[in-house]
Parts: C-alpha cells; sequence; structure tokens
C-alpha cells in the first residue's frame, strides 16, 4: 500500500486549480460571496493540513479518520445551521444519491459489470415502499426495509441472465431493463397499486419523527434517517470491499478466466454484486420517495436516473468509496443545483455572474488543458521537444481564450433569453464526464488521493513532465500514471498492481 | 387479414427506419467495438440543422447539407474524442457514449428550445392504394430511402476498394495497417458515414413524430433493439432485426388483446401500452438467449 501511495505521481496545478474552484462554487451556491470566500478558505485550509500532516507519520495513517470525523462532525451540525428546509432536503437528497451510487459501484466499479439498468432497482424499492405504506399504513422504515428485499430479490432475479452478457452487451440489456419499467408502472392493470401514468401521492400520511421535539422538524428527521442510512450503507461497503467477498469482486473484474482459475465461483460472485448493488438502489429509492414529497410516477425513475448516476460515479472514482460521496455531491449541488443558482442570479441583476463566469471559464480551461495534453500525449510522437512544449503552451492559451469567449457569448445570450443556461448544464455535464474519463480515469477521488503528495516543487516537475514527455515519445518519468490511465480503469490499489509492486519492494 | 397486411405493411415502414439507425450502430461498432449511445441525440441536432436550413433553401439541399455536416460532425468526434479512449476497456466507450448522449441533447435543447417544431415532409397528399392495402405517402418515402440506403452501403461495402478498406480495418485492425491501409483515416470515415445515416434516420423520422430534442430516444432504442435482434457485427442483420421490431411492435398493438382473451387471463384494457414492453423485452430475451443475435457470429474471447 505505501508503496503505491507514494507513487502516486503529484497533482498538476489544473486540478489544485479545479478542487479550488469546486470549492468556490459549492460556497457560492451555499451562501453567495461570503461563502464563496469560505468555501475557497476551506479548499485551502484542507490542503495545508494534508501537507503538514503527512510530514508527521502517525498522522499519515490517521489522516483518513480524522477528515471522516470532521466531514460527520459537519454533517450532523448541517440541518441546524442551514437556511430553511430546501437546504436540508438537499443535503439529504445528496446522502440517498451516495446510497445508490456507492450501490452502483458496488456493481460496476468494483465487479466491472456495466448497469444503465440501476433506476429501475430504484423504482421497484421507490414504489415497493409507497406501495406498502398505502396499503398497510407501514411505519416508514418497516417499508423501507421491504422495499429494499424487493430490489435485492430483483437483482437476483437479473443477475442469472446477466451473467452470460459483459461489457456493451451488458449495458444495452440493463437499458432495455431501465426503459421497460417506466411503461411496466403505467399499466393500466397495475393501476390499483401504482397509480399508473398519475404515479401515486401519498402527501396525507404523516411519515415525521415518532417523538414530539421541537428541533426535530419533518425536514431534519427525514436528512437524519437518509444520514444515518448512509453510514451504515459506507461502513458496509468498506467492510465487504475489504473482504473476501469484495477481493472476489475485484478478481473478477479484472480478469474473469484468471478469477475462475483461482477458484472464485465468478457465477456466484456476479449475483452477489447484482443483489447487493440492487439492495443499496432500493434503499435509496425508497428515500426518493420520502424526499419527494412522499411521492412516486414513473418519471422519477427514468433513465436519466440511471445516467446520472454513472456520471457521479465515473467523476467521483470508480472503485472508491470516497468517489461515490464525492460524485452524489457534484451531481447534487453542481449538476443540478448551480446551473439553476446561476441563471436565477443573472436574472436578478447581480453583478456576481461576469465575476463567476470567469471562474467557470479558467475551471473549463483548466479541465480542457488536461484534454489537450492527452491529445499531445496522443498524437505527440512527432512534436519536436522544445517548440513541442511552446506549441502546447500557445494551444492551451488559445483553448482558454477561445473557450472564455465562448462562455461568455453563451452568457451575453442567456442573459437575453434566446439561450437557455439551464439547459446547457447537459453539454458541460457531458464534456466534463468525457474529460474525466479520457485524462483522469481514476476520477476526483483518485486525484484527491494525489493531491497527499503535494508540494510546489513536485507540482512544478509534474508540469514540466507532462509537457515534454510526448516529445520523448515514451513516458520515462511517472510509469504509474501511465498504467493508470492505460492499463485499467479502477483504483491504483487493486490486486494486480499490488502484486506487482510487491514484487518489486 | 387486411388489418394484418396493414400492420405489417406499416411495421416494415417504421421498421426501415429502425434497420437504418442500427445499421449506423452496427458500422460504429464494427470499426471501433463501442456503442453509440450519442447516436440518437447527434442525429436530433442534425435534423435541427436541417431544419433550420431549410427555412431558407428547398428540401432537397437541406437534406444533402445536413448529411455533409453529420459526416463531418461524426469524422471529428472520432479524431478529437473517440481516439483516446480507443485502447481503454469497454466501459469507457459506454461512458463517452453517455456523455455525448447528454451533450447533445443539451445543445440541442438550449439553442432549439423544449417545444416541438415542425419538420417538412417532401411528399405530402392522400395515402397510396396498392392492391386494397393504403400506405400514408410518407411511409413509402421512407421505406424508398431506407432500401436505396441499405442498398448503396451493401453495394460500397461489396464493390468498392474503399469498402474492402473498411471491412479489412474492422475486421482486423493491424493485419490491414500492415497491407497499408490508413486505418486511421478509415475509422474517422467510417464514424462520419455512421453519423450521416443517424441524421438520414432523424430527418427521416421527424415529420412522424414532432421534431424535439427528445425525439431520437425511443428510435434509438429500437434501433439498439433492431442492432442486437440482427447480430451486431451484421448489417444486413442490422436492417431485418429493424424490420422484425416494427413489425413486432405494430402486431403487438393489435393482437395482444386477442391473445389474452384466448388464453383466458384476463382482458387488456389499453393494448398499445404493450408495444415498447414487447420491443424492449425482445433486447433482453434475444441477449440473454442468443448473445450473438440472428446473423452475427459467436463471441470468441481470447484469453
Amino acid at each position: 500500500m505505501s508503496a503505491t501511495r507514494a507513487a502516486l505521481p503529484a497533482p498538476t496545478p489544473a486540478e489544485v486549480g479545479a478542487l479550488a474552484f469546486a470549492g468556490y462554487l459549492l460556497g457560492f451556491i451555499a451562501g453567495g460571496n461570503q461563502g464563496a470566500l469560505i468555501g475557497v478558505a476551506a479548499v485551502a485550509a484542507g490542503m495545508l493540513v494534508t501537507r503538514f500532516a503527512r510530514r508527521v507519520s502517525w498522522a499519515q495513517e490517521r489522516t483518513g479518520v480524522a477528515w471522516a470525523a470532521v466531514i460527520l462532525a459537519l454533517a450532523v451540525i448541517a440541518p441546524f445551521v442551514a437556511e430553511g428546509d430546501f437546504r436540508i432536503t438537499q443535503m439529504a437528497t445528496a446522502a440517498y444519491i451516495a446510497i445508490g451510487v456507492l450501490g452502483l459501484n458496488l456493481l460496476t466499479g468494483y465487479t466491472g459489470q456495466v448497469s444503465i439498468g440501476h433506476s429501475a432497482f430504484l423504482g421497484l424499492g421507490g414504489y415497493t415502499t409507497a406501495i406498502v405504506v398505502n396499503e398497510w399504513d407501514a411505519h416508514f422504515l418497516v417499508a423501507l426495509a421491504i422495499g429494499t428485499l424487493a430490489a435485492t430479490l430483483a437483482g437476483v432475479i437479473i443477475g442469472v441472465p446477466a451473467l452470460r452478457l459483459s461489457g456493451p452487451y451488458l449495458a444495452i440489456a440493463t437499458l432495455g431493463l431501465a426503459v421497460v419499467f417506466g411503461p411496466i408502472v403505467k399499466l393500466h392493470e397495475l393501476e390499483d397499486f401504482t397509480g399508473g401514468r398519475a404515479g401515486l401521492n401519498l402527501f396525507a400520511h404523516d411519515l415525521g419523527p415518532p417523538v414530539d421535539w421541537a428541533w426535530l422538524t419533518d425536514a431534519r428527521w427525514y436528512y437524519f434517517i437518509a444520514l444515518a442510512l448512509l453510514i451504515v450503507a459506507i461502513v458496509l461497503a468498506r467492510h465487504l470491499t475489504e473482504s473476501a467477498v469484495g477481493r472476489s469482486f475485484r478478481a473478477v473484474r479484472d480478469g474473469e478466466v484468471a478469477a475462475a482459475a483461482a477458484g472464485i465461483n465468478v457465477a456466484a460472485t456476479k449475483i452477489t454484486a447484482f443483489a447487493i448493488s440492487s439492495a443499496y438502489a432500493g434503499c435509496a429509492g425508497g428515500l426518493l420517495f420520502l424526499l419527494s414529497n412522499r411521492f412516486v410516477s414513473p418519471e422519477s425513475y427514468t433513465v436519466l436516473i440511471s445516467i446520472e448516476y454513472l456520471i457521479a460515479m465515473i467523476i467521483g472514482g470508480m472503485a472508491t468509496i470516497e468517489g461515490s460521496l464525492i460524485g452524489s455531491f457534484f451531481l447534487v449541488y453542481l449538476y443540478r443545483e448551480s446551473f439553476d443558482d446561476l441563471s436565477r442570479r443573472m436574472q436578478q441583476g447581480d453583478d456576481m455572474p461576469l465575476f463567476l463566469a470567469g471562474v467557470v471559464i479558467a475551471a473549463v480551461a483548466l479541465f480542457g488543458s488536461t484534454l489537450v495534453t492527452a491529445w499531445v500525449r496522443r498524437y505527440g510522437a512527432r512534436v519536436h521537444p522544445r517548440y513541442g512544449a511552446l506549441a502546447l503552451n500557445a494551444a492551451l492559451m488559445l483553448c482558454c481564450l477561445g473557450l472564455g469567449v465562448a462562455f461568455t457569448a453563451v452568457v451575453r445570450k442567456a442573459t437575453e433569453g434566446f439561450l437557455d443556461l439551464v439547459t446547457l448544464r447537459g453539454a458541460l455535464t457531458g464534456m466534463f464526464l468525457i474529460i474525466t474519463v479520457v485524462a483522469l480515469p481514476e476520477g476526483v477521488a483518485g486525484m484527491l488521493r494525489r493531491l497527499r503528495s503535494l508540494t510546489w516543487g513536485e507540482m512544478g516537475s509534474a508540469v514540466r513532465d507532462r509537457l515534454t514527455t510526448p516529445a520523448t515519445g515514451g513516458d520515462p518519468v511517472t510509469p504509474v500514471d501511465e498504467e493508470m490511465t492505460r492499463a485499467d480503469f479502477g483504483p491504483v490499489e487493486h490486486m494486480a498492481s499490488a502484486g506487482r509492486h510487491g514484487k518489486g519492494g | 387479414m387486411d388489418t394484418f397486411i396493414e400492420q405489417v405493411v406499416s411495421g416494415v415502414m417504421t421498421g426501415s427506419v429502425y434497420g437504418i439507425v442500427a445499421l449506423a450502430l452496427v458500422m460504429i461498432f464494427q470499426s471501433t467495438r463501442m456503442f453509440n449511445f450519442g447516436q440518437g441525440e447527434i442525429a436530433t441536432f442534425t435534423t435541427f440543422i436541417a431544419w433550420s436550413l431549410m427555412l431558407h433553401m428547398p428540401y432537397a439541399l437541406g437534406f444533402v447539407l445536413a448529411v455533409v455536416i453529420a459526416f463531418g460532425i461524426g469524422a471529428v468526434l472520432e479524431r478529437g474524442v473517440i481516439r483516446l479512449v480507443e485502447d481503454k476497456p469497454a466501459m469507457s466507450g459506454v461512458m463517452v457514449g453517455l456523455g455525448l448522449f447528454i451533450a447533445f441533447n443539451s445543445i440541442s435543447a438550449s439553442i432549439y428550445g423544449p417545444e416541438p417544431h415542425h419538420f417538412e415532409q417532401p411528399f405530402t397528399g392522400g395515402p397510396i392504394d396498392i392492391g386494397g392495402v393504403t400506405i400514408g405517402r410518407h411511409s413509402a418515402y421512407l421505406f424508398g430511402v431506407a432500401m436505396l440506403l441499405s442498398a448503396l452501403f451493401y453495394a460500397f461495402f461489396r464493390y468498392t476498394s474503399v469498402g474492402l478498406a473498411l471491412r479489412a480495418t474492422a475486421a482486423d485492425r493491424t493485419g490491414a495497417e500492415l497491407m497499408g491501409v490508413p486505418t486511421g483515416y478509415m475509422l474517422m470515415l467510417g464514424w462520419g458515414l455512421a453519423t450521416a445515416v443517424g441524421a438520414v434516420a432523424g430527418m427521416l423520422v421527424a415529420p412522424m413524430i414532432v421534431l424535439t430534442p427528445n425525439m431520437m430516444f425511443f428510435v434509438l432504442l429500437f434501433g439498439f433493439a433492431a442492432a442486437v435482434l440482427g447480430g451486431l457485427d451484421s448489417a444486413p442483420g442490422a436492417v431485418v432485426g429493424g424490420v422484425i421490431v416494427g413489425v413486432t411492435q405494430n402486431l403487438v398493438g393489435v393482437y395482444v388483446d386477442d391473445l389474452v382473451s384466448a388464453l383466458h387471463v384476463g382482458s387488456i384494457r389499453d393494448p398499445n401500452q404493450y408495444r415498447d414492453i414487447v420491443a424492449m423485452g425482445l433486447i433482453i430475451v434475444v441477449l440473454a438467449l442468443r448473445p450473438r443475435g440472428l446473423f452475427g457470429r459467436a463471441i470468441v474471447e481470447r484469453v
């Protein structure tokens, strides 16, 4: 483990910049200008703390625990400082999405089975929960347990035919599953249970807290349910991935034949992964029902949900637990919220958006520069050492300029009412997704892991290496980075590479 | 019986559109081993371009220009994006496809808005009557274009040297390269052609269902069903698969009611609601029972 960590390449300025930007934007959404400053300051402080912590050996081992404790404390305090129920529900949404993304990650990230059908499992969990509450007037947690169980069973049932499929074939079959879910729920024959096209509205059912404490409002109660379940989900996933089951997941992902030769029951492993993953999805679906005003409809569980979760998983980082959390925050705060907020603030005539546009330009350019670097790596064999680097720099600057102008034009148009900025979020998200797949396969979580090895000198040399690498044709300086971009979509420390490092040491 | 023939004929006509969407998917799958989930949305985008072009020029000119633009988009995407993930695991391809899907959907929506647009029909007028079977004029046009396109592609791949080079690239990249085939350009060409075919499908579909940013979503799904049904490495299979899906959909819509009452399991209130379920169920069943499809070759994994 330590060998792997030491070999991680230093982060590039693009990545540090992206992190600062994330802090800025999250803060801005939460609390306007002051929040933005606090967000950037928090990111800087976090980086400094991690930077110094790694000098002390015991702290190096415990930084993870310390971070977890700080984040947990913040999560508990948050609903009492947040302004209004809307923000609390938003945090609860991030929590339940994290459960769903974590489940998807167990199946797709750890076991390598692509699923675009997760929305169907979410829907099954959500509908079962709602129907149990509606028909038998059960307590929400009981209904949620039944919903989770139903989704688990469906996972086993779907997992069996899925055994024959892999890669893109499985993606298409699960896509079919996700698409079929809506029409099935809408069937007139099932209308008595599901409410058909209109959905099932249980607003009249009181699912609030069982005790009558003034501070425990409905929104806070929902939030704490979601948070508690998220903690359970994280702990379970952690134990699972570090146990023999988790190792067999990764072995199946890295090579089915090799795993079978090593005595792993591939079929049983895949079905287990499907079952556990759908259990997580069912739980998330039930919470989605609770948090969307106790309402389920076919439109709550469309295939777009599956795609969103996949995006969250990829951008957060595949086969990492913290990546699922980061991804769900990205989804809720940047994908769904920031653009609504941005366009609203712009309509109010706030002059902040111009500054914000500048920051977005910078972020897009930084991410874009990562993509350009990938291009140069791909096509750079013919590039002259010195002039190649110069050309790349020029290309980067042009890229920044072009994107900046384009974005400003888009913002201008949006304010004039020609373009709907909210609808453009898909374009930016799709771009981020592609860039993440191309240039940052280990996701934000992998990038954060690399931030641990941050020093200014290393950062400088990282830039230099990235600029000069294409000229030499090979990649003599950062072999681990190369391995991560090419060999595997997963985390650095999966079994195969651990074995290789072990032999080398 | 007349209903039956009419339903089959109309199923064949709609199915031919699924067929050419499937053809585009198969072309991309053969050359780059990825499912282009963005296919439908790129087609929608180019259909919107065609719509704005046709405001200023006649149908035929706008049609051709849009196809050329689509070809350019496809070629640029292959060179700029797809080539960066070609040697990565299959999952990267799926993700890039989803990225294209969401990006192009959002671009269409933000430029042209969510409201439906009216797309011009080249042939208007009443339905044609052939031997007691009535066919809509646009359906006939659509079927004709689809069949012409399939024939052209067949001839192109079968009888031209570029077509041969494309097939060689798809079959064995390294081998083709050693034989002097510029495989890089061939991949660009393949993507460009596939995107152009998608654009044609989009422009054929648009008058039947109104032109909106989400227009192609279900068409793409049925295209996937057709491609999977026909076998992912068989171009004729894709067209046949499309026809099968189209006919199945229509027959299910008409006869599911009779079937259920014949089986004495109750009655059905709205037969049309089963169309999509059966069509999508077909994908899952075919994949589970015969993953290589009806015409495809068996997938052999080398260890």
